[in-house]
């Protein structure tokens, strides 16, 4: 009787509550905070609690013959290793659902190695074409799943950047394929029938399905509205920053340490521009996210990543494979050292990528990218779509880009030796720096929203 | 149990225990930004230790016992009195954050007869019939035996009788 008395009179103190604003303001602080502070270990464990697997992951890794399967393709011995173990133990680290979809996208992109590996070579043949082809769709479709997961988990800056990158990744080696049939007429109807199908791939509709899970994760989040198209949020904008600013910093890591193993300059000297183009993009991609413009700095980051991307990939199939040189192909020549005489298709080229990446398109200019690898002049075009350059200080390289009076000139800019000294590198050191001195104050705003910077130890 | 499940579940012990542990705060330091801040952090920390795979049996006397440790942190930085000693109590404060005239009036009642006991049969009353723990509970929170606690919650219900002069032996 008394107990309840009490109980009751103590009972009072029930209405006591947070208000309404603060308890959803909280709630989605906290939201964020578990989104970019996933379970890393738990899954771990429970993979380590399965004895049998451990022991078979751990013999297959510290083996020779795991390592020698790594270069194997169709057709070799150790084939069946490379794919039924080695890619089963990599399976083993991806404990959700970005990780699966890195895995799943990761295995495409050693499939489609392979088909390059052996069209290289001239062996392969439409039986094993076919088979590499259906195994890279099913994978690539499993990535996409796994990418459509992520996002609806509301890891949207991860699964826009995985599948820019998977796209990517399927455009750009359908254009190396293409290159390589051009020059390898024995199998050039499987790889040409393989390109085919690889562009079909590229061209599925992952992108729906991510900007639909956009905008189902936003609901709770912080939403920036323009008209009717809800874009990234301030959190999410910041991580599309710094996943790029990571490829860029591989890609040019990649860049740099195979500089010597190019046969064509002139791919070479694309490549340097693509890697100055996606420093450019990511440093304008700052200045909009400073200014609250996360629409535009979405589609800017989505074309540097486009472009670091295609550096790595070039970049390690060049290092792979003695891909024949432009400057040995009349044609290829022409293209490589394009100069004022730049022929009215490939402004029309040009002008229709740009165009395409001003309507946040930037996706489906992948596969032209690599076409204009050899491409000088509409390569700089992408440079000279590039917004505002503060920190690479380029505008005013970038009008001589658009000049179409004096292409050599510029070139000579962009052409300097590559090393931590020339500019270049230079630049893009700046804008890896920007991008860290921009997070970190992002990330020190956010810390003392979240604690009023009281209690942080 | 995949993170959408664990996100999702952690989300609503924020939902079910987010009052009641600001409350618990509010309680300690009467002082409705920092209340709202501890009670974030201790949310936090929940789910950062958690997030490394530690396993927790019940939610939400852990967030308690965080924000216990929390409260203890904030009095070591803010100036060096005992837990014990802590004189936040203020009942003006604390009824500031309840809106509702008639609501306010009943608990300034309330936390006036509170304030008349010591801080720690304040804590173990409002923990058992506020927030519902149980003895064994409680003495993770803080930090104490389960028997001594519930010796403890005996006296304290006692005391808070003879404040509210209800007879004991109506008992």
């Amino acid at each position: 009787m008394k107990n309840n008395q009490l109980q009751n009179f103590i009972q009072k103190l029930t209405c006591i509550q947070l208000s309404d604003i603060d308890r959803s303001t909280f709630r989605n602080r906290l939201e964020d905070h578990i989104t970019s502070n996933q379970p890393i270990l738990s899954t771990w464990y429970s993979t380590l609690k399965q004895p049998a697997m451990v022991v078979a992951a751990f013999f297959f890794i510290f083996t020779g013959i795991s390592i020698a399967a790594e270069d194997t393709v169709p057709g070799d011995s150790l084939y069946a290793v490379k794919v039924n173990i080695n890619e089963t133990v990599m399976g083993l680290t991806s404990f959700n659902s970005v990780s699966e979809a890195e895995n799943q996208s990761r295995i495409t992109a050693r499939r489609i190695a392979e088909l390059e590996s052996l069209a290289a070579r001239g062996s392969l043949d439409p039986q094993v074409s076919e088979r590499l082809t259906t195994a890279i769709s099913q994978h690539a479709e499993l990535a996409r799943t796994h990418i459509k997961t992520a996002s609806e988990e509301g890891k949207t800056s991860s699964a826009l950047s995985l599948e820019i990158e998977l796209i990517s990744t399927l455009n750009t080696h359908s254009d190396i394929l293409e290159k390589i049939a051009g020059h390898n007429q024995p199998s050039s109807t499987s790889t040409v029938i393989a390109v085919e199908k690889l562009r079909r791939m590229a061209q599925s509709k992952v992108e729906h399905d991510v900007t639909t899970a956009i905008e189902k994760s936003s609901i709770n989040s912080i939403l920036v509205r323009t008209d009717d198209k809800k874009i990234l949020s301030s959190a999410q904008a910041n991580k599309l920053l710094e996943r790029t600013a990571g490829r860029l910093d591989m890609a040019r890591s990649d860049f740099d340490n195979n500089y010597d193993s190019f046969s064509d300059k002139a791919v070479r000297e694309s490549l340097k521009k693509l890697l100055v183009t996606s420093a450019n993009k990511v440093n304008s991609a700052i200045d909009a996210i400073d200014n609250n413009n996360y629409e535009i700095a979405e589609n800017l980051l989505r074309d540097a990543l486009i472009f670091a991307h295609e550096v790595s990939i070039v970049t390690e199939v060049y290092r792979l494979y003695d891909l024949p040189s432009e400057e040995s192909d009349d044609d290829s020549n022409q293209l490589a050292t394009t100069t004022n005489a730049a022929t009215s298709s490939v402004d029309q080229q040009a002008t229709s990528t740009k165009l395409r990446i001003n309507n946040n398109d930037s996706v489906t200019t992948t596969a032209s990218n690599i076409t204009l690898i050899s491409n000088s002049s509409s390569l700089d075009e992408l440079v000279s779509s590039s917004s505002t350059d503060k920190i690479l200080g380029t505008t005013s390289t970038t009008s001589k880009f658009s000049s179409t009076t004096n292409e050599t000139e510029s070139n000579q800019n962009i052409k300097k030796d590559w090393s931590s000294n020339s500019e270049n590198y230079k630049q893009i050191d700046r804008v890896l720096r920007r991008v860290n001195e921009t997070l970190s104050v992002s990330n020190s705003v956010k810390r003392s929203g979240f604690m009023s910077g009281r209690y942080s130890d | 149990m995949s993170d959408l499940n664990t996100k999702k579940e952690f989300l609503a012990v924020y939902d079910n225990h987010a009052d009641a542990v600001y409350r618990r705060c509010l309680f300690k330091t009467s002082e409705h930004e920092i209340a709202l801040d501890l009670m974030q952090e201790s949310f936090t920390r929940t789910w950062d230790y958690l997030a490394e795979g530690k396993d927790v049996r019940n939610v939400k006397a852990f967030v308690f016992t965080v924000a216990n440790n929390l409260i203890k942190d904030h009095y070591k930085k803010k100036k060096s009195i005992p837990m014990a000693d802590m004189g936040d109590f203020d009942p003006h404060q604390i009824a500031d954050q309840v809106e509702n005239i008639n609501d306010k009036v009943q608990v300034e009642e309330v936390i006036r007869a509170l304030q008349q006991l010591k801080e720690s049969d304040r804590d173990i009353l409002t923990l058992s019939i506020l927030d519902g723990f149980g003895p064994k509970e409680i003495g993770k929170i803080i930090n104490e035996r389960e028997n001594t606690v519930s010796v403890r919650l005996h006296r304290a219900r006692s005391r808070l009788r003879s404040v509210l002069n209800i007879s004991n032996d109506e008992e």
